[in-house]
């Protein structure tokens, strides 16, 4: 085996150590600032460990009515967007790996096109407005109910698994349908998994449907709250530093509503993280 | 599998030509039936709204609706090409895709083949793990962060310069580093992420290139010079056309939440530009208009791409 330089190889631990530090930096600076009183945060520049520490803020944010309004609305996106979606993309795909299916390839032109080519925001709008979506808790889950690329990735991994189960279920006498949720389902498990897990991040990160098509503030995920905070159009975390007595300024509470919005996939993705790494790349050998 | 061949031939042997093309059909209900859903969505949620994109050349009213709107053909078209702004936004989103091209598309490259030298298993894994995490943070929490680092009293960037005997910058404000701030943080969050795709391309090289070049006495740097980047091309060419065709996306998400009064000069870009005229200032058939040509030379540039792929020997996108 060849082996680089003995410089060469210090020199990549460290740029990796370095790296690793500056990744995480920022996520422990953000922490570590929103549980210290503001004496603390005030006076050190760089916050490396907490000296005193004090959870004032989050139980403030979360009695405060806009935060946990917001988590239900984002989980109840994330949990149900998921689902549905899961279930309309394995139903695509299924349907489209099936090479002998007449039509198939015109209906997956027609299907690709709307990766290519979209009417634009103006006239999703209008269209949204005319179904009656706007405003209404539905406009999370439904416009965007199937991500073309995962159709693709799934279409392609249904077409790689063996041929024989099929044929031998279909001589069994099942039909097309129970083929589909009690073999295959079954089968591409992992996949599914996957693709569920790319689904859930990204209506857990979602802000714009929020924006553009919410109006009434009860009904925004936490991500739009945040922004919300963040860009001072939102008074919540100067309302709950001022009736916290000022332990914290708001930049603090700030930093709690970030960590709250984030929690769960930072606690999450340690676990999951080989799934969306190995999805990644099975979708792009295909690709 | 003879029983399976024999029921088969039943079948042909029965049904002339044309009545077996439609059984073909009838066959296969159960698809279709479960296609019905599918192709409703799409229907209802991406082709409808194609028709309106007529907005963009009638003098769009909401209350006389899209059918009920004056016809002005182009008359936005022409409005978008003198308008000033529009140029604006359009340099900018070229210039932002270009620089993001120039500095982050090589860096994943990179970090890939650097990586690759680590030899401890494990601490590899951590590392990925580690450098993997930004991708999956929402631009708005990165936001958060990035304002707070920035700020002008307290931030920490502004404390450590201030250490070193330097002034305060409200940097977030100051149009001659919004670019470069975008630029640093798409970096952040997408480095680590972009590394995956090229490590499943050097994966892929034959070992045996490795060990001919190194008989033929090729040092480390020779060998990746000769050996890693050449089987690697394949991937960063397509890697490389995909971000080329994207040039007009420079990233609304990100400019979104970083972008503010003071830096619009230099940090608006096509989406942003469309969001505000459109949502914010109703001028629905404008932002149309100036949305519509976004999309179709958004679709020109992806049909080249499309081209050049098969022109290099790759297959096509479609």
């Amino acid at each position: 085996m060849n082996i680089a330089s003995k410089p060469f190889r210090i020199f990549n631990y460290a740029f990796f150590v370095l790296l690793s530090i500056v990744t995480l930096y920022p996520f422990w600076y953000t922490i570590v600032a929103s549980v210290v009183p503001f004496s603390v945060y005030a006076q050190q520049t760089l916050l490396w460990f907490p000296e005193q520490m004090t959870f004032q803020g989050y139980k403030s944010i979360m009695s405060n009515g806009v935060i946990p309004i917001a988590f239900r609305v984002t989980s109840f996106t994330t949990i149900v967007g998921t689902a549905a979606s899961i279930l309309m993309t394995m139903i695509g795909a299924y349907v489209l790996s099936k090479r002998e299916l007449p039509g198939r390839t015109a209906i997956f032109y027609v299907i690709l096109f709307t990766m290519l080519f979209g009417g634009g925001l103006i006239p999703m709008y209008i269209t949204l407005s005319n179904y009656g979506m706007i405003d209404k808790l539905a406009v999370y889950i439904i416009p965007g109910l199937i991500n073309t690329f995962y159709l693709i990735i799934m279409k392609t991994g249904f077409q790689e698994l063996p041929k024989e189960m099929e044929e031998a279920a279909k001589i069994d006498g099942c039909s097309d349908i129970g083929i589909l949720f009690r073999i295959i389902l079954p089968v591409s498990l992992p996949m599914i998994a996957t693709i569920s897990l790319f689904y859930a991040v990204d209506r857990w990160n979602e802000l714009y449907t929020a924006i553009f098509f919410i109006n009434d503030t009860a009904k925004y995920t936490l991500q739009a709250v945040l922004y919300g905070m963040i860009s001072g159009t939102d008074g919540t975390a100067q309302n709950v530093s001022i009736s916290t007595g000022s332990i914290m300024i708001d930049d603090q509470i700030k930093f709690a509503a970030v960590i709250v919005a984030t929690m769960p996939i930072l606690i999450v993705y340690p676990f999951l993280q080989r799934y969306f790494v190995k999805g990644v790349m099975v979708g792009a050998i295909k690709a | 599998m003879t029983t399976l061949a024999a029921n088969n031939n039943k079948r042909e042997a029965i049904t002339p030509y044309g009545v077996r093309r439609f059984s073909r059909f009838v066959r296969n209900w159960q698809m279709y039936l479960l296609l019905v859903p599918v192709m409703l969505y799409y229907i209802l949620f991406h082709y409808v709204p194609l028709y309106g994109i007529v907005i963009a050349f009638k003098k769009f009213n909401p209350i006389q609706g899209i059918l009920g709107s004056e016809w002005v053909g182009l008359h936005y078209f022409k409005l978008m090409l003198f308008d000033e702004t529009f140029w604006q936004v359009t340099r900018n989103t070229v210039i932002i895709s270009s620089y993001k091209i120039l500095f982050v598309f090589p860096a994943p490259i990179v970090l890939a083949l650097m990586l690759n030298e680590l030899i401890s298993v494990r601490f590899k894994r951590i590392v990925q793990t580690i450098i993997y995490l930004p991708h999956f943070i929402s631009w708005v929490i990165i936001s958060g962060i990035i304002i707070n680092f920035l700020s002008i009293n307290g931030g920490l960037v502004n404390e450590i310069l201030q250490l070193f005997g330097g002034k305060p910058v409200q940097f977030l404000a100051e149009p001659q580093y919004f670019r470069s701030i975008l630029v640093i943080s798409e970096l952040w969050k997408s480095v680590g992420w972009g590394t995956i795709i090229y490590i499943a391309a050097m994966a892929g090289i034959n070992s045996e290139l490795y060990e001919a070049a190194l008989v033929d006495g090729a040092g480390k740097w020779k060998q990746t010079l000769h050996v890693t980047l050449p089987g690697m091309m394949p991937t960063i060419i397509v890697m490389f056309i995909l971000a080329l065709s994207g040039i007009l996306n420079a990233g609304f998400d990100q400019v979104f939440v970083l972008y503010n009064g003071a830096v619009l000069e230099v940090g608006d870009i096509l989406d942003t530009y469309v969001f505000r005229s459109g949502i914010q200032q109703a001028s629905y058939s404008f932002a149309t208009a100036v949305g519509l040509f976004k999309g179709i030379i958004g679709l020109i540039l992806i049909l080249l791409a499309d081209r050049l792929f098969k022109k290099i020997g790759e297959n096509g996108i479609l």
